[in-house]
C-alpha cells in the first residue's frame, strides 16, 4: 500500500489511534471509565456468590483466581470482538483514506491491552491487600501478558479477515465466544497437576484415549487461553505451591502465540485488500 | 517529458452485483437460486492508460457513474484492478472526503493530529503545520471545541485545510476543490495554485468544467469505464471547450464552432500589465484577487470614458474612481428593487434598495466623476455613452442579460479599448458568463486570469 508507512510510523499511528480511542470511549458518560469496571465487578459477584460454595473451598484465594480468570477472558474476549467491529466502525476510514489496514486490529489491540492493564492493577491492589506478596517472578508476567495479546489479536484478525465478506461471522462469533468462555478454566479448576509439557508429553507417548471426555478434557487443559491463564495465576497467586512456568515452557508458549499471531496476520493482509469492495 | 510520477497502464475493474444481499448465511439458503440468476458484472473500468508527469494537473471529468473514483481508488492503492498496473514514484496523497477521520468528540487539533498521522505525516511536521491549518481554516478561538460545535462551513474549511497540509509530490483529490464561502473560496484556490507553482503533481475529480480548467493542465473525460477524450488546457495555448451539452460527444461525432479562449497565469499577467498597489481598495462581493486585475488592467488602459454595469453598493464604483484619471467619466449602471426588473431569485441579491444603490461610491471622495442609472442594462441604449474605453461587466449573470450586455458594450468600446467581465468561471449554476461569451462569438480572443473569474478583451482595430 502506502510506501511512507515505516514500521515506526505504523506503530506510532497505533499508539495514537490506540490511546485516542481508549480515551473517547466513555467520554460524555457519567461514570466515564468506571463502565470499564462495572460489568466484569457484576459477573464477578454474580460468580463469586453462585460457585463459591461448590468450588470455592477447592481452590486457595478463590475470589483472586476468579477476578484474574474473568479479566484476562474479557480482555480477549474484547479484544476478538472488537477486530471485526474495528472494520465496520472505521469504515469510512477504510474506505477514503490509503493506509495498512492492519493498523486497526493493532490499535484495537492496544485499547484493550491498556483497558486490562488498569483493570490488573485493581487486581494487583485487592492481592496485596489479601496477604499475597509479590516475587521477582512477576517479571514473567510481561511474557503472559504479551503472549495473551498476540494470541487474541491472532485469532481476533483471523476472525475478521472473513468478517465482511460473511456477514455472519459476527453473530457466530459471538456464540463461539459463548462456547470458549466454558472451554475455559475461569471459574472452575484447572486440571494439569504437573508440569504441562510432561503432562503433555505423557499424553502424546501413548496414554490418551480417543473418547468425547478426553478430547473435551484435553482441549480445556491444552488450549493457548487455558496455558496463558494457568501460567498469570501461577505466577501471581500459587508460585509457592505450583511453581514458576520453565524457561522452556515460556518459549513455548511464546512460539505457540506468536504462530497464532503471524497465522491471523498473514490472513488479515491477505483478505484486507478486498474489504472496501466487499462492503 | 519528465518521467511520470504516477502512471497506470490497462486497469480494468469489475464489480459483481447482487440485487439480492448475500451476505448473510440466510439468504444464501434462502435465495440462493435468486441469487445466481440475478448476479450482474459491472466493469467500471475498461482498460484505462493515463500518466502523469512532475508538475503536472490533470482533471477527470464525466457523467456519475463512468468510473472516475474507482479509477482514483486504483491509483490511491484503496481498491486493487482486476488487470494492468500502477507504477507510483514519490509521496502520494489521496482525499476522498473533506474531513474524514475526523470524530465529533476531538476538538482541531486531536483530530489533525490523527488525521495527518493517516495521511503518513510525521508528528513533528503535523505539530508544525497544526497553527497554520487552524488560522488557514479560520477558527479562532473555536480551535478547542470538539469537532461536533463546529459549522458546517467551519468543518469544510478545517477539511480543506488538513487536506492540503500533507506535504506529498503527487495528489489525488475527489471533487475536493474551493469549499466554503466566497472568501474561503479564494483562499482555497489560491492555495492550490501556491502547490502547483510548487511543483506537486495532481489528479482531480470533478464535475464542475470550469473549475477544472481553472487549474489543470489536461482534461482527461471518462465514459462508461473509457477515456473519451482529453483536452490540453496549458497557459497561452488556446482552449477548445465543448459546449455543456457536447462535452460527452461520442467518437465520430463532431463538436460545434466552440469559442477560443485564452488562459494567463497571474504572472505572466503581471508582466505584461505590471503590478499596482491596491490594498486601499474596497471590496463588497468581488474578492481581493480579481479586483486586484481588473484594477491593473484600468490603471494600463487609462481610459477616459468608463463603463460599468452592476453598480449594486458601489464598492467597485469607488475603486473605479479611486484608479482613473482625474477627468474620467464613469457611467455606472444598475438596478434597484423598486424598479420591477424581472429578476432571478438567486440573483435577487444585486439589486438593492434605492437607499443602498451606489452607497460606496464616495468611499474616496471622487464620486464627482460618477453618473448613476437606474435601469435594465439590457434596455438602455449604450451607444448614448460611446466611445467608451474600458467596460466593466458584473451585472445579472444569466445568459440573456450577459450576452445582450457584452454585445451592446463591445459595440459602443472604442478600438483598443478593454472589456473586463467578473465571474467568469464562476461555481454558481445560474453564472452563465462564460456560456454567454462562447455564444458572442467576438473576433478577439478572451482572456481569462487563471485563479481568478475575471476574463477581458482588447477591441482590434476594424480590419
Amino acid at each position: 500500500m502506502s510506501a511512507h508507512f515505516s514500521f515506526r510510523h505504523g506503530a506510532r499511528i497505533v499508539f495514537a489511534l490506540g490511546w485516542a480511542d481508549f480515551i473517547l470511549k466513555y467520554r460524555g458518560s457519567v461514570l466515564g471509565y468506571l463502565w470499564s469496571f462495572l460489568g466484569p465487578l457484576v459477573q464477578f459477584i454474580v460468580i463469586l456468590t453462585v460457585f463459591r460454595p461448590f468450588i470455592g473451598e477447592a481452590i486457595p484465594q478463590y475470589p483472586l483466581y476468579l477476578f484474574l480468570g474473568l479479566i484476562m477472558w474479557e480482555h480477549f474476549s474484547l479484544t476478538t470482538s472488537a477486530c471485526v467491529s474495528v472494520l465496520y466502525d472505521k469504515m469510512g476510514m477504510m474506505q477514503k483514506v490509503s493506509f495498512p489496514r492492519i493498523l486497526l486490529p493493532l490499535s484495537v489491540g492496544w485499547t484493550h491491552l491498556i483497558i486490562f492493564l488498569t483493570r490488573f492493577a485493581i487486581f494487583f491492589l485487592f492481592a496485596l491487600m489479601l496477604g499475597v506478596q509479590p516475587e521477582w517472578s512477576y517479571i514473567l508476567l510481561f511474557v503472559i501478558l504479551l503472549n495473551m495479546t498476540l494470541f487474541a489479536l491472532g485469532i481476533g484478525m483471523g476472525v475478521s479477515a472473513y468478517s465482511v465478506r460473511f456477514r455472519d461471522i459476527p453473530h457466530l462469533w459471538g456464540v463461539a465466544l459463548q462456547i470458549l468462555f466454558w472451554l475455559t478454566p475461569i471459574l472452575y479448576p484447572a486440571f494439569n497437576a504437573g508440569p504441562v509439557m510432561h503432562e503433555l508429553v505423557a499424553m502424546l507417548s501413548g496414554r490418551f484415549s480417543f473418547t468425547f471426555a478426553s478430547i473435551f478434557t484435553t482441549f480445556i487443559r491444552f488450549q493457548p487461553l487455558s496455558l496463558i491463564l494457568y501460567d498469570a495465576r501461577r505466577i501471581t497467586l500459587y508460585a509457592d505451591s505450583s511453581g514458576v512456568p520453565s524457561f522452556i515452557h515460556i518459549v513455548f508458549l511464546t512460539v505457540m502465540c506468536s504462530v497464532f499471531f503471524l497465522a491471523g496476520a498473514i490472513l488479515f493482509v491477505r483478505r484486507s485488500r478486498f474489504f472496501v469492495q466487499e462492503y | 517529458m519528465t518521467a511520470p510520477v504516477l502512471s497506470c497502464r490497462d486497469i480494468h475493474k469489475s464489480f459483481r452485483y447482487a440485487p439480492v444481499s448475500g451476505n448473510l448465511l440466510q439468504d444464501r439458503v434462502l435465495r440462493w437460486r435468486h441469487l445466481r440468476r440475478s448476479r450482474t458484472i459491472v466493469h467500471a473500468l475498461k482498460g484505462i492508460t493515463l500518466a502523469l508527469a512532475r508538475g503536472e494537473w490533470v482533471g477527470l471529468s464525466g457523467p456519475n457513474g463512468t468510473g472516475k473514483t474507482t479509477l482514483l481508488r486504483i491509483l490511491a492503492g484503496i481498491l486493487f484492478a482486476d488487470g494492468g498496473n500502477v507504477e507510483r514514484t514519490g509521496r502520494l496523497s489521496s482525499f476522498f472526503e473533506l474531513g474524514v477521520g475526523f470524530h465529533p468528540e476531538r476538538c482541531a487539533a486531536e483530530n489533525m493530529y490523527l488525521h495527518g498521522l493517516l495521511h503518513g505525516m510525521s508528528s513533528s511536521d503535523i505539530r508544525r503545520e497544526t497553527g497554520r491549518i487552524i488560522e488557514f481554516a479560520g477558527l479562532g478561538s473555536c480551535d478547542r471545541m470538539p469537532y461536533k460545535c463546529f459549522s458546517t462551513g467551519m468543518r469544510f474549511r478545517m477539511g480543506f485545510a488538513a487536506a492540503t497540509m500533507v506535504d506529498a509530490d503527487t495528489y489525488l483529490l475527489d471533487e475536493i476543490l474551493a469549499v466554503g464561502d466566497s472568501a474561503f473560496q479564494q483562499q482555497c484556490w489560491d492555495h492550490l495554485f501556491r502547490m502547483k507553482a510548487s511543483g506537486k503533481s495532481a489528479i482531480i475529480v470533478g464535475h464542475f468544467l470550469p473549475e477544472l480548467q481553472r487549474i489543470c493542465d489536461r482534461i482527461v473525460f471518462l465514459d462508461e469505464g473509457a477515456i473519451l477524450s482529453e483536452e490540453a488546457v496549458s497557459s497561452g495555448a488556446v482552449v477548445q471547450t465543448p459546449h455543456p451539452q457536447q462535452r460527452f460527444l461520442r467518437s465520430g461525432d463532431q463538436p460545434e464552432r466552440a469559442a477560443a479562449f485564452e488562459v494567463v497565469s497571474v504572472p505572466d499577467f503581471h508582466r505584461t500589465y505590471g503590478m499596482f498597489n491596491f490594498s486601499e481598495a474596497i471590496h463588497g462581493l468581488t474578492p481581493a484577487n480579481d479586483t486586484q486585475v481588473i484594477l491593473t488592467l484600468l490603471m494600463h488602459t487609462r481610459p477616459q470614458r468608463i463603463l460599468e454595469i452592476g453598480t449594486a453598493t458601489g464598492h467597485m464604483t469607488a475603486n473605479l474612481t479611486q484608479w482613473s484619471r482625474d477627468d474620467a467619466h464613469i457611467f455606472t449602471i444598475g438596478a434597484v428593487d423598486d424598479l420591477g426588473i424581472p429578476t432571478t431569485e438567486s440573483q435577487r441579491y444585486e439589486d438593492p434598495s434605492r437607499g443602498e444603490f451606489g452607497r460606496h461610491a464616495n468611499a474616496f471622495g471622487k464620486a464627482h466623476k460618477v453618473f448613476f442609472i437606474t435601469a435594465d442594462s439590457t434596455q438602455y441604449d449604450l451607444e448614448r455613452l460611446a466611445p467608451l474605453d474600458f467596460a466593466f461587466i458584473d451585472g445579472a449573470h444569466d445568459f440573456d442579460h450577459v450576452l445582450t450586455d457584452s454585445r451592446s458594450a463591445y459595440k459602443a468600446l472604442r478600438s483598443g479599448g478593454c472589456i473586463v467581465w467578473h465571474d467568469f468561471n464562476s461555481p454558481a449554476p445560474w453564472v452563465k458568463v462564460r456560456e454567454a461569451l462562447e455564444a458572442a462569438c467576438f473576433p478577439e480572443k478572451i482572456h481569462f486570469v487563471a485563479g481568478t473569474q475575471v476574463a477581458y478583451l482588447h477591441k482590434a482595430a476594424p480590419a
